[in-house]
């Protein structure tokens, strides 16, 4: 009886292993992705990277990102007046939904205006919602939606008339907020679920989404309808949804995921050595937040001086060179490098400089001079971060060392559950957290928005009049060089003079393949593996 | 012919009547009194368990092993030149005579780190088991003496409580505790504590809240038996009062049932704790603990295994000691309940 029942098993064993080769032999180029977190589909109401990575495949705005920059795509033409503030836009004519109907102008002003729509209330209203004419008034409820200042000219002829002069819209209108949407489409619960539906969600870009099961797996097949079909190189492309990594990693080296973006970091060397291992600099960085509020004066933190001596006293080469094995790079500011700068072929850091270096006798004396030599008397601080992040678990555990053997300060640890920290960092109970930030589109502008008074991604309440004046002046100055000028400003007054934030490192873009089964693979200048370019070996 | 050593003659009479002929009574020899003597001396129930246990060579072994791994944990930290929080620069190497386990990736020296865990591990054990006893034997003690209805109620409420899905209960308990915790550590009332940090002592406060069942039951189970023993009536009866009797009878020929059910909270404990430490609600670093030490390795297991394995094989080490010298303490105390 037991022999009997095993050799079933073993059968059994079999048969499911066979039903699994023959579903992976289907036919086409197809391109299996692991995708870490659950992407939200619905353009308004996603603020995750997953989110815009799905998006940008299945739908198409004004530009597109390309590996080495934007260039216009749902649009022939543009034509920008002298002060940068009215852009009109000749949509191409070939451009169509998948059901066949065209895409017009109208499309785009119903998003656009669902976008600025109190009665929505999307995530971005107002930071992005603020770049249009009325936008900000709309969203207060003190305008009317059809005074926002998005025009249809006619069927094809789009006029975006501005706030204030924007020389970098171009950039911004590569982000999934301004896609095009279908309104007879779209429900509006609150939370984008429509967006899941295969059979309602109506589409314009290069991938049709077939198949969706937001807990495992979403399907995309080649657009037929798509106006630049011929360039789409992947006929399916298989969107496996796994949140552990090392899970990831596996399914990746037993070959049942072609390519992945994110790996549990302590493998690095071994998949550098096996030829996986892919990546680039990206448009991010992570830093800490410090509490700089101060409502009972017992906040240590809210002196610049302290957080200066927090700052100063980490080594970030070693934390990223060694502890994180070079899969971070070293922050010698807040923006990193990548972004242009006075004009388009120079580069932002560049022309800004390195802002700050380790130092940590300077470090101790500022210290002192905040009243807390090698750290007598200082009070005990606490970081809070993510239990999810193994990288976070690593650095907090160096600067709590480094903290205690360079300034004689104590600092606990304390990693939680991610929805009960992003619950207290929204609320400012935390003395240090950590918080990565990546750029939407191309500007050094966009990494510094986060910052100005009242952002909502600022929980530590960081706030500079200084800065706010900088950065505020910046979005109505069309002289790019006198608008980075500015930018340098703004950022020279986070980082240094205020130090209201903790620069740490740049993550890298990475894509993990193995070259001899795949080959062109891109990672486009935003940080996203472009899938559709991807073709088999 | 040997002299009766008596000097007098054996009564003839008493010897037909017995049917023994005088030739057959002869005095004993000094072997035959030898053997006599060597028969067995009167042993106490402990000598008597002890003489059992030893004669278990797995467990002997087993001991041994605990025995030297709480001696490890105890003095390993204490003469290494490293300490538990020490990073240096040596970073993700593997064992060399100077770090015997090698270190992990913010080059902190793994044995002393093992070590350390370990001494969390059986600290936790240990604690548990001093918390479980205290609670479930008067818990238990008090249900059997009243009996009736009290024993009725008290009992129910112990199968309530163990129909709660444990793992879970423990998990919200350690959530939900740590704060208020934390701000009663801080009172300097508390500071003895202080330096376990909240987090082992939640661990030490859910743990016990939930194992104590087990240990009630069978005290409960023992008590009843022993209550029902005419010694017992016999002492009522010359008026002992009802703490005197679990004191001096009941708890003390229960002996053998209390310390089976505490050897058995010991691994569970630990078990429990490496989970909770796990999954990130133990000890806060950078104290380390044997699970969360296997947390940090799981980011590199393939590349760094070692750092996995270390914490695991010596979970499993201390897990194994406890069970079996716990197997064979049962086995040893209480010879009824042996396992075949």
């Amino acid at each position: 009886m037991r022999k009997f029942l095993a050799i079933v098993l073993a059968a059994l064993l079999m048969l499911s292993c066979a039903s699994f080769a023959m579903a992976e032999a289907s036919e086409g180029n197809v391109v299996t992705f692991a995708m870490a977190t659950e992407p939200n589909l619905d353009p308004h109401w996603n603020a995750g990277a997953t989110g815009a990575h799905v998006q940008s495949t299945i739908r198409e705005g004004l530009y597109r990102v390309t590996a080495t920059g934007i260039e216009l795509a749902g649009a022939e033409s543009v034509d920008v007046n002298e002060d940068a503030t009215v852009w009109t836009f000749k949509l191409r004519q070939d451009s169509v939904w998948n059901d066949g109907q065209p895409v017009t102008a109208a499309d785009y002003v119903y998003a656009m205006q669902r976008l600025v729509d109190p009665a929505v209330g999307s995530t971005y209203m107002r930071d992005y919602g603020q770049f249009l004419l009325n936008g900000t008034e709309i969203s207060d409820g003190a305008k009317d939606l059809s005074e926002l200042g998005v025009k249809a000219i006619d069927d094809y002829t789009l006029e975006i008339t501005l706030a204030n002069p924007c020389t970098f819209f171009d950039t911004i209108l590569t982000y999934s907020t301004f896609y095009p949407l279908r309104a007879e489409t779209v429900t509006e619960d609150g939370n984008g679920n429509w967006a899941w539906d295969v059979e309602k969600s109506i589409t314009n870009g290069s991938m049709n989404m077939t198949f969706c099961d937001e807990t495992q797996q979403i399907v995309l097949e080649k657009n037929d309808l798509y106006w630049d079909k011929d360039n789409v190189l992947t006929d399916k492309i298989v969107i496996k949804l796994v949140d552990d990594s090392n899970t990831t990693l596996a399914l990746l080296e037993t070959g049942e995921v072609d390519i992945i973006d994110s790996f549990p970091s302590e493998e690095v060397e071994r998949l550098q050595e096996a030829g996986y291992y892919h990546y680039t600099s990206k448009l991010a960085t992570n830093f800490l937040l410090i509490n700089t509020q101060d409502q009972d004066g017992a906040n240590v933190l809210a002196d610049a001086r302290v957080r200066k001596a927090l700052s100063l006293s980490i080594d970030r080469d070693y934390l990223c060179d060694v502890l994180m094995l070079g899969t971070k790079s070293p922050a010698v500011s807040y923006v990193g490098h990548g972004f242009p700068g006075s004009t388009a072929d120079q580069d932002y850091r560049t022309e800004a400089g390195d802002l700050f270096a380790t130092d940590v006798e300077q470090a101790q004396a500022l210290l002192a001079e905040a009243g807390y030599p090698n750290g007598e008397g200082f009070p005990v601080i606490t970081c809070t971060y993510t239990n999810v992040s193994a990288d976070y678990a690593t650095m907090f555990e160096y600067l709590q060392a480094n903290w205690e053997d360079a300034l004689g300060i104590t600092v606990q640890l304390e990693p939680m559950e991610n929805a009960a920290m992003t619950e207290l960092r929204d609320a400012g109970k935390f003395d240090i957290t950590p918080q990565g930030w990546g750029a939407d589109y191309m500007d050094a502008s966009n990494m510094l928005s986060i910052f100005v008074t009242g952002n909502f991604i600022n929980a530590g309440r960081y706030s500079s009049e200084v800065f706010d004046n900088a950065y505020n002046t910046s979005l109505q100055t069309v002289d790019q060089a006198a608008r980075m000028e500015l930018l340098h400003q703004a950022e020279y007054q986070l980082v240094v003079e205020d130090c209201g934030i903790i620069p740490l490192y740049h993550a890298n873009a990475v894509a993990l393949y193995d070259e001899n089964v795949l080959e062109n693979v891109q990672i486009a200048a935003n940080g996203k593996i472009m899938l559709t370019q991807i073709t088999h070996k | 012919m040997s002299m009766n050593l008596t000097g007098s003659a054996p009564n003839a009479e008493a010897l037909k009547k017995l049917n023994i002929s005088p030739e057959e009574l002869q005095p004993a020899t000094e072997a035959e009194k030898a053997a006599n003597d060597q028969m067995r001396p009167s042993v106490s129930y402990w000598k008597d368990a002890m003489r059992r246990f030893a004669r278990n060579k797995l467990a002997m072994c087993m001991l041994a092993l605990l025995l030297l791994i709480v001696l490890a944990a105890i003095f390993g930290p204490i003469i290494s030149p490293y300490t538990y929080k020490m990073q240096t620069r040596d970073v993700r190497q593997g064992p060399s005579l100077q770090h015997p386990f090698g270190t992990d990736k913010l080059g902190r020296d793994m044995f002393v780190r093992v070590m350390y865990g370990t001494r969390i591990s059986l600290l936790v054990g240990v604690v548990t088991m001093v918390l479980v006893c205290i609670i479930g034997i008067t818990y238990g003690a008090i249900a059997a003496y009243a009996g009736g209805m009290a024993d009725n109620l008290m009992m129910r409420f112990v199968d309530l409580m163990s129909t709660v899905p444990t793992t879970l209960i423990i998990i919200l308990l350690s959530v939900v505790m740590r704060d208020p915790l934390k701000a009663l550590l801080s009172n300097p009332s508390f500071a003895a504590f202080a330096s376990l940090g909240s987090g082992l002592i939640s661990i030490f406060i859910v743990l016990a809240l939930f194992n104590w069942l087990g240990m009630a039951r069978s005290v409960r189970g023992a008590l009843i038996m022993n209550r029902r023993q005419e010694y017992v009536l016999a002492s009522e009866a010359m008026g002992a009062k009802p703490g005197w009797v679990i004191k001096r009878h009941l708890l003390p020929n229960s002996i053998g049932v209390i310390i089976i059910s505490a050897t058995g909270v010991v691994p569970s404990a630990i078990m429990t704790e490496s989970f909770l430490s796990f999954i990130g609600l133990g000890v806060s670093a950078p104290i380390p603990s044997l699970g969360s030490m296997a947390n940090d390795a799981l980011n590199g297991i393939i590349s760094y295994p070692m750092n996995m394995l270390l914490p695991a094989i010596m979970i499993c080490l201390i897990i194994l000691c406890f069970n079996v010298v716990g197997d064979a303490l049962r086995d040893a105390l209480d010879p009824r309940m042996r396992s075949k």
